[in-house]
């Protein structure tokens, strides 16, 4: 993937969560009610218990609501499942970003350590049936290097 | 080039550990516990002394037990937890612990990062099997526990 812009924990998990449904949802990271928006996932940061470090290093764990807007409350929950299965995993992503005129080859890392059950959650309008789940995840920017 | 933190998750310390489940001389190893963690855990041992004149202890290394400890989920379809569980009705049956000892194992231990990307290297060695709590460390899964005591020098079969 190619950015202009800083890439974040959220972009990262955002990117890879669409990846992983194959663009058949919308995945943001606000909610809205689009008209044509009905299969949308919206990826927000939540809290939790964070590992703090001695000396200059991030915080290790971040937590992300999910909330999966679909059809019919089965396509729901399969994706739900789908994103379930995460735990335990560590995905590597590249991406090629471009700051202050200089060109960079970035690696970031996600393990997925836990997440919550996906449950239903009540209507944020009449026309979706929702599900959400909460994951816990170490995201890091692992590598740099700058294209030549 | 930049290095950042890089964190891992406790599957990408040792991969890949497999038992000999070959019948002839040839090894063939079956992967297994991949689905628990597996650790290398030391014993180091030493000698502490004084010197002439001197009463701040020194001590030195003397040697070091090496293991592989692994809790092993029991899947019934998997070749090398089969033969594992044949070692003890060959204990049973026959009275003997042969099958226990200089066991070939082979396995990828992290080495190095290289350009973000992990690199490993892989080890044949020679292990003694400790084999422990069948089904009796959890109610509701079976598992035992293994300790891959390390019986001498390994191997190094080819970097992946």
């Amino acid at each position: 993937m190619e950015s202009n812009k800083k890439i974040t924990k959220l972009d990262v998990l955002i990117d890879y969560i669409s990846e992983l449904v194959e663009n058949d949802y919308i995945v943001k990271s606000e909610y809205s009610t689009n008209y044509r928006d009905t299969k949308v996932i919206v990826v927000q940061e939540n809290d939790g218990e964070k590992v703090v470090f001695f000396g200059n290093v991030d915080s290790l764990n971040d937590y992300f609501e999910i909330n999966i807007f679909s059809d019919s409350i089965r396509e729901a929950k399969n994706t739900a499942s789908l994103l379930g299965h995460l735990i335990g995993q560590s995905v590597y992503r590249d991406y090629q970003v471009e700051e202050e005129n200089k060109k960079y080859k970035d690696k970031w890392k996600m393990i997925f350590k836990q997440y919550s059950n996906p449950q239903t959650i009540n209507y944020q309008d009449i026309r979706r049936v929702s599900y959400m789940l909460t994951l816990q995840c170490i995201i890091t920017k692992v590598f740099r290097k700058e294209n030549i | 080039m930049i290095n950042f933190q890089h964190f891992l998750n406790n599957r990408e310390i040792i991969k890949k550990l497999a038992l000999n489940t070959g019948t002839t001389s040839t090894p063939t190893f079956t992967e297994m516990c991949t689905t628990s963690e597996v650790g290398l855990t030391t014993d180091f041992e030493k000698q502490d002394f004084f010197v002439f004149c001197d009463a701040i202890k020194r001590s030195i290394i003397t040697g070091v037990s090496l293991a592989i400890e692994c809790t092993v989920k029991i899947d019934m379809n998997n070749v090398a937890i089969q033969k594992t569980l044949g070692n003890i009705h060959a204990l049973i049956k026959q009275g003997t612990v042969a099958q226990f000892n200089n066991q070939l194992v082979q396995f990828e231990l992290i080495e190095a990062v290289e350009e973000g990307v992990l690199t490993y290297k892989k080890y044949q060695v020679p292990v003694n099997l400790e084999f422990s709590d069948l089904g009796g460390a959890a109610e509701d899964s079976a598992e035992y526990s293994l300790v891959l005591n390390i019986n001498g020098k390994g191997e190094e079969v080819s970097a992946t």
